[in-house]
């Protein structure tokens, strides 16, 4: 009975607490999914891939890409320098080659911005000492974006194919936003949510029924043994 | 054992309840993308291993088709069942390779229902397991112990792979050979196989336990020709051979060993098979036995190789066997539990450990992994070696206590 018990509260755990729990380790936000990949852009050199953008929300911590580094060969600097509108350096942060797999999604991550909201923001990438043998690629995305896409000072099509992070506004941000959003999926598919709404009812209805019933048979029979007559 | 009995009933319901709260939030890949694939049999496909090579280019999903053939058409004749429970995009739902697949509505509905075989399956093993053993106060024991344990729960509901199908089967074949129905526990086995091939590593001690010869003749074509009828009309397409006969168990337990010379390979897994089975060939094997050998030879297994988290499943209606006849072995089982579940909760995939939360909100893939984790202060390879060295050295200690029982 103890393993009962022990499994009951296990489960109950793992599936209310610890979503909240882990939820708190999330320090970065993203502002949605990935856009689809397309093609790739190849940056060494004096050349610079620039990608504008608006930030959604405020503390604006990081920029995601997905990056080729083909047989993993590039050890060199890839550098992010995240401008604001007039062009001012606002963050730089710089990742090496070591550290990016062929095909790897990289978090260029920097101290939030605390009022980035609705402020436009200009990622510029450059790898000053690559050279075109050992480049770093940089994948598009085919889907639109409203943004400025430019490899050296130059519009082109397209957009990179990135997100956007942010930190969490307080502690408990996250804690509201996993729980609401995990009960409004669940409510939007209402058919299933009240089948199994019902049948976790039904269950826990039975359960507390038969509890009841055998207490009940136990007195009964606790009672007859003392010589008292149960009366309905 | 009957079903009407109010004790059963009520602890059936509890296992439910408890199953139900975990079946819709909680997501391994695995179960999309063998779902998609099984989903080509409403369309007629009969051969998927050579469909899918063929259409990849127009496949959302590239992944080759890894089970063995009965598992795409259980799986597939499920489905085509479910349809009309499952929601019109939920087609959609399986053919969707973005991250985004995760944040579809419908989502909890679709894991639960494609789960719900599981589910089926999950308490019928409870219940014949409890029936292969005679002692009323034991045979309770072996229904809790099965039902309530959390290792399984969350092998079967979170990790949600099919080896519950081939682990169902295998407990029935214990199940028949209590009641001494050899053809009928060959044949469990021959079909469990067809799922997974890991059951064929019992066919050999139930060979040696079939008391008469035609009872041993029965055994081995009763378990290796539906196995042989299952795979043969797949057995020409590269697909099959490529990604379900060189993928798993199948080629792992050749896949590391001591060279020789003149290209020749010792592999431990082998030899440690070898041990067992002569074991097995010198005792006389009754119930207790066979599942004490059977058990020593899924160890020996895993002690050897690198194992997925599902396959951790195999072995629980044995250990549940044998605690239920005598708890001294808790601490042993749990300590070894404890190391085979830690070692692929450091492997370098997210969908081992945070990633299963991904339907509840997707922000639960920015969690950094045990393996990052580790990775900060200490190599997580070394670590899971460690582990996994452990879980060695524990193990071939419990396949010694186990065996030698035997013999005392």
């Amino acid at each position: 009975m103890k393993l009962v018990y022990f499994t009951k509260v296990l489960i109950l755990c793992l599936v209310v607490l610890i979503p909240g729990v882990l939820a708190i380790g999330i320090r970065k936000l993203p502002s949605g999914f990935q856009p689809p990949l397309s093609d790739s852009q190849m940056i060494y050199g004096i050349e610079t891939v620039s990608q504008s953008f608006i930030a959604q929300k405020n503390q604006l911590s990081g920029f995601a890409l997905t990056i080729k580094n083909p047989n993993s060969i590039n050890k060199k600097d890839l550098v992010m320098n995240l401008m604001d509108e007039s062009g001012q350096i606002v963050r730089t942060v710089t990742v090496n080659g070591w550290s990016i797999p062929d095909g790897g999604y990289i978090n260029f991550s920097f101290a939030s911005i605390p009022d980035s909201a609705g402020k436009k923001f200009i990622a510029q990438f450059s790898a000053p000492t690559a050279i075109d043998t050992d480049s770093l690629e940089l994948y598009h995305s085919n889907k639109p974006f409203d943004g400025t896409y430019k490899v050296n000072g130059q519009t082109e099509n397209g957009s990179l194919s990135f997100i956007t992070y942010y930190a969490p506004q307080n502690f408990f941000a996250n804690e509201i936003l996993i729980y609401r959003n995990w009960m409004w999926k669940f409510f939007m598919d209402w058919q299933f949510a009240i089948i199994y709404l019902t049948l976790l009812v039904g269950g826990s209805a039975f359960l507390i029924i038969s509890k009841i019933k055998a207490h009940n048979r136990f007195a009964k029979t606790f009672l007859a043994g003392r010589g008292f007559k149960h009366e309905d | 054992m009957k079903l009407k009995n109010n004790w059963y009933l009520k602890f059936i319901v509890l296992a439910v309840l408890l199953r139900m709260l975990v079946m819709p939030f909680f997501f391994h890949p695995d179960i999309k993308t063998y779902s998609f694939q099984a989903s080509f049999l409403q369309k007629g496909v009969w051969n998927i291993y050579s469909y899918l090579p063929e259409h990849k280019n127009e496949l959302p999903l590239k992944e080759e088709f890894v089970y063995f053939p009965l598992t795409y058409f259980t799986l597939g004749t499920y489905q085509i069942i479910a349809l009309p429970f499952l929601g019109p995009n939920f087609s959609n739902w399986l053919a969707n390779a973005n991250a985004s697949a995760v944040d579809m509505i419908g989502v909890y509905r679709y894991l639960f229902i494609l789960k719900l075989p599981y589910l089926v399956l999950d308490i019928l093993t409870a219940i014949f397991l409890a029936k292969i053993v005679g002692d009323e106060a034991v045979k309770r024991k072996v229904f809790l112990y099965w039902l309530f344990n959390p290792f399984s729960i969350i092998i079967i509901y979170v990790f949600s792979n099919v080896d519950i199908f081939p682990v169902f089967l295998s407990v029935l074949s214990l199940y028949f050979t209590r009641k001494n129905k050899w053809w009928l526990a060959g044949l469990m086995l021959g079909l469990g196989a067809g799922f997974k091939a890991y059951p064929l590593l019992f066919v050999p001690f139930l060979f040696l336990m079939a008391p008469k010869l035609k009872d041993k003749i029965l055994v081995l074509i009763t378990s290796l020709l539906p196995f042989l009828l299952i795979i043969t009309p797949f057995f020409k397409t590269p697909g099959f051979q490529n990604s379900t006969l060189d993928s798993g168990l199948t080629t792992r337990i050749i896949s590391n060993g001591i060279s020789i010379g003149f290209g020749e390979i010792l592999f431990p897994g082998i030899i440690l098979l070898a041990i067992i089975y002569l074991l097995a060939l010198n005792r006389k094997l009754g119930i207790k036995e066979l599942i004490h050998f059977c058990l020593a030879a899924i160890i020996a297994i895993f002690a050897m190789i690198h194992f997925h988290i599902q396959w951790l499943l195999w072995p629980i209606p044995f250990i549940v066997l044998i605690l239920a006849n005598n708890l001294r072995w808790l601490w042993n089982f749990v300590i070894l539990g404890i190391l085979a579940i830690s070692i692929p909760f450091l492997y370098d995939d997210s969908a081992m450990t945070v990633s299963t939360l991904s339907v509840i909100n997707p922000l639960f893939e920015n969690l950094p992994t045990p393996f990052k984790v580790v990775q900060r202060v200490y190599d997580p390879f070394i670590l899971q070696s460690i582990l996994h060295s452990l879980f060695f050295g524990a193990g071939i200690l419990m396949i010694w206590q186990l065996l030698h029982e035997d013999k005392a």
